[in-house]
């Protein structure tokens, strides 16, 4: 299925940051629920079916414990991103690329330089009318951040810490918990679509985005649900822990489908101005066009 | 027979059809197999016209319909009601409707003021009759022209900075404006330079003196009520100081969070950006008008303060400062803090208002 979410859709905050204007906190998720009716002695019954979980976050959060930089390709696996132009202005010795020390090379003022382009880059990517991820769902939480650098050997060092032992700590208990738990979802913003850990499906809508101006919007997700005999569709939002569906926060039903694809356009029961677009492949061989 | 048809005769007998699974009422099929439903609700909780969507009651009907012949809809986006506005009738005293966008642009509408005299700029005998932009008139508010900037980025480069993409410019001669679908900005606020429309009066000339305001840019949101203003060239330029030549931040303190009541007994604050909130005062830079005064045409030099128009005139105003106010509103309530910046030949006005002081609820 492609899901189309508006850019008034609600966002999540950080994880570990108090949630802004018409944020969501971090720990809920959204459940797209695929509904089938049945009508007797006019009562009618709604049966939900749970497709999928997942959840809406800014395309990287550095307020993460684990917004990390991992890989044999970046200079200090470990180090917490927000960090990265001061460990390079500490590594070359040069605060400001535009007024180096003497003896500076200008592979190291290329280098700062482009740290704090990069830290740049993200503010804009992470600010008002940035990017927006759809993700996979996770209710685990990273361990315990320490209070210092030199905290115990189960808690990751708070993001400041850029020694090299402390990204190393940083690294494994990243990556101890990314394996255990393959849903928790980790951005970087080194590849937008391919997250330190868990599934990115897409992007909500956005027609201008920071940096390019482009727009981008859409997320494609596989389930394992038969699609075909749905009446209607909605997504909630719920808790992270918490029993039933929650809050609703779409309903649509599927309009006639064109060459075996559904649409369903879903609106806010309460906002009318709140809406999303669903497609819904069910049966791509009734598509006698392409198949 | 070909023995290759005979295989393929049997493959095609011993291939099951695309749908071997069939589920009843209340289960589903997931990945080959029947599962029951999450949940299983039933409409007896629903009352009367509302039908069952999920886990929720909701109306059958549509709790507004507006005319859509006569009126416009206007949702609020925090509560979901929707107002019915007019598209027609009604004079100047009917509000404009200002619906809220939904494709990630901001919709912006007000009312156009003679800043000199506070008054709505309408032309004589005004019904609400919409301005043909493509005719503008040598007087009023169809004389004018609107568009809309990056803030930022026109105060760095005036001349050089391109319009940002907007769907309708409305003005009608009632000096109501609105104009929708404005592409986001880069930078954090959206500017609207008023100015005539006919190039041969644009600067000093014809109806303003170029005039900026500026607001927050806001992603599908309708920012109503942004008072717009005009300023006559003779008017700017009989200020005497600040020199118009280096650009005017013009600040209009008004006494309630809304409406249009003025605050008199307010001195201009200033600070750095980068700590707010601006705390100094600074005379040699703040002019205002004379304490009894409504209209804004005389600089009082020795006023310390706003007097009855609520009007302080700036100079020197850069991004690189911040701008509020002190006095005239009680203890519980602190002044809105600003950017500013003085563009040449441009007067930047912005309406402050009293907020809530940290901690406190400000009743005005």
């Amino acid at each position: 299925m492609q899901l189309d979410l508006s850019p008034a859709n609600p966002v999540q905050a950080g994880a570990r940051a108090t949630p802004g204007p018409g944020e969501l906190p971090a720990a809920m998720h959204f459940t797209l629920y695929a509904i089938t009716e049945t009508t007797t002695d006019q009562m009618t019954q709604d049966h939900l079916f749970e497709v999928v979980r997942f959840e809406v976050h800014h395309i990287v959060d550095i307020s993460s414990p684990c917004f990390i930089d991992v890989g044999d390709h970046v200079p200090h696996a470990g180090l917490h991103v927000t960090q990265f132009a001061r460990r390079l202005q500490q590594d070359t010795g040069i605060m400001d690329p535009a007024h180096p020390p003497a003896g500076a090379t200008q592979q190291q003022i290329e280098l700062v330089a482009t740290a704090q382009q990069r830290m740049a880059e993200i503010a804009a990517l992470t600010g008002p009318g940035g990017l927006v991820a759809v993700t996979s769902a996770s209710d685990v939480s990273y361990p315990a951040v320490a209070a210092d650098c030199t905290g115990q050997a189960d808690q990751i060092p708070p993001p400041e810490c850029m020694d090299d032992a402390s990204n190393q700590r940083r690294l494994q208990l990243c990556q101890q918990t990314w394996k255990s738990v393959p849903q928790l979802w980790e951005g970087t913003d080194r590849v937008l679509t391919a997250p330190l850990n868990g599934t990115t499906f897409g992007m909500v809508l956005n027609p201008d985005t920071p940096i390019t101006h482009t727009p981008v919007g859409g997320a494609q997700i596989f389930v394992e649900n038969a699609l075909d005999g749905i009446d209607a569709y909605a997504i909630y939002l719920q808790a992270d822990g918490a029993d039933g569906p929650g809050q609703q926060l779409y309903f649509g039903r599927p309009t006639m489908p064109t060459r075996g694809v559904f649409h369903v356009h879903l609106v806010n029961p309460d906002n009318a101005a709140l809406t999303a677009e669903m497609a819904v492949f069910a049966d791509l061989g009734g598509d006698d066009v392409h198949f | 027979m070909h023995p290759r048809s005979v295989l393929l005769a049997l493959l095609a007998a011993l291939t099951p059809s695309c749908k071997t699974v069939d589920c009843g009422n209340g289960t589903t099929e997931r990945n080959g197999s029947c599962v029951a439903s999450s949940e299983t609700v039933t409409s007896a909780q629903c009352g009367a016209l509302t039908e069952l969507q999920g886990n929720i009651c909701v109306p059958k009907f549509p709790p507004t319909v507006c005319d859509p012949s006569t009126t416009a809809e206007e949702i609020d986006p925090s509560t979901g009601v929707v107002t019915c506005v007019g598209t027609g009738a009604g004079g100047c005293s009917a509000r404009l409707a200002c619906p809220t966008p939904t494709d990630g642009t901001q919709a912006i509408c007000g009312q156009i003021f003679d800043f000199e005299t506070g008054q709505a700029f309408t032309q004589t005998g005004a019904t609400g009759a919409a301005c043909n932009p493509a005719a503008p008139t040598s007087t009023g508010p169809c004389s004018l022209g609107i568009h809309a900037f990056d803030a930022v980025a026109f105060v760095g480069n005036p001349m050089g900075t391109p319009p940002l993409t907007t769907s309708e410019v409305y003005l009608d001669d009632c000096g109501r404006y609105r104009i929708e679908g404005i592409a986001q900005p880069s930078g954090p606020f959206i500017a609207l330079a008023i100015d005539d429309a006919a190039p041969a009066a644009m600067g000093a000339a014809g109806s303003t003196n170029p005039v900026g305001i500026a607001t927050g840019k806001l992603p599908n949101t309708a920012t109503r009520d942004l008072d717009g203003y005009v300023v006559k060239g003779a008017t700017a330029a009989g200020w005497g100081m600040p020199p118009l030549a280096s650009g005017i931040y013009a600040a209009v303190y008004h006494a309630k969070s809304t409406g249009p009541d003025l605050a008199s007994g307010v001195m201009t604050t200033f600070g750095a950006a980068t700590s707010p909130p601006p705390t100094t005062v600074n005379k040699a830079r703040t002019f205002y008008f004379g304490a009894a005064a409504t209209m804004r045409t005389t600089i009082d030099t020795s006023a310390l303060a706003t007097g009855a128009n609520g009007a302080a005139l700036i100079s020197g105003a850069t991004l690189m400062e911040l701008y509020g106010g002190t006095g005239g509103i009680p203890a519980t309530c602190a002044w809105e803090i600003h950017a500013g910046a003085a563009i040449p030949g441009v007067v930047f006005i912005q309406s402050f208002r009293p907020t809530n002081a940290p901690g406190m609820t400000c009743p005005l």
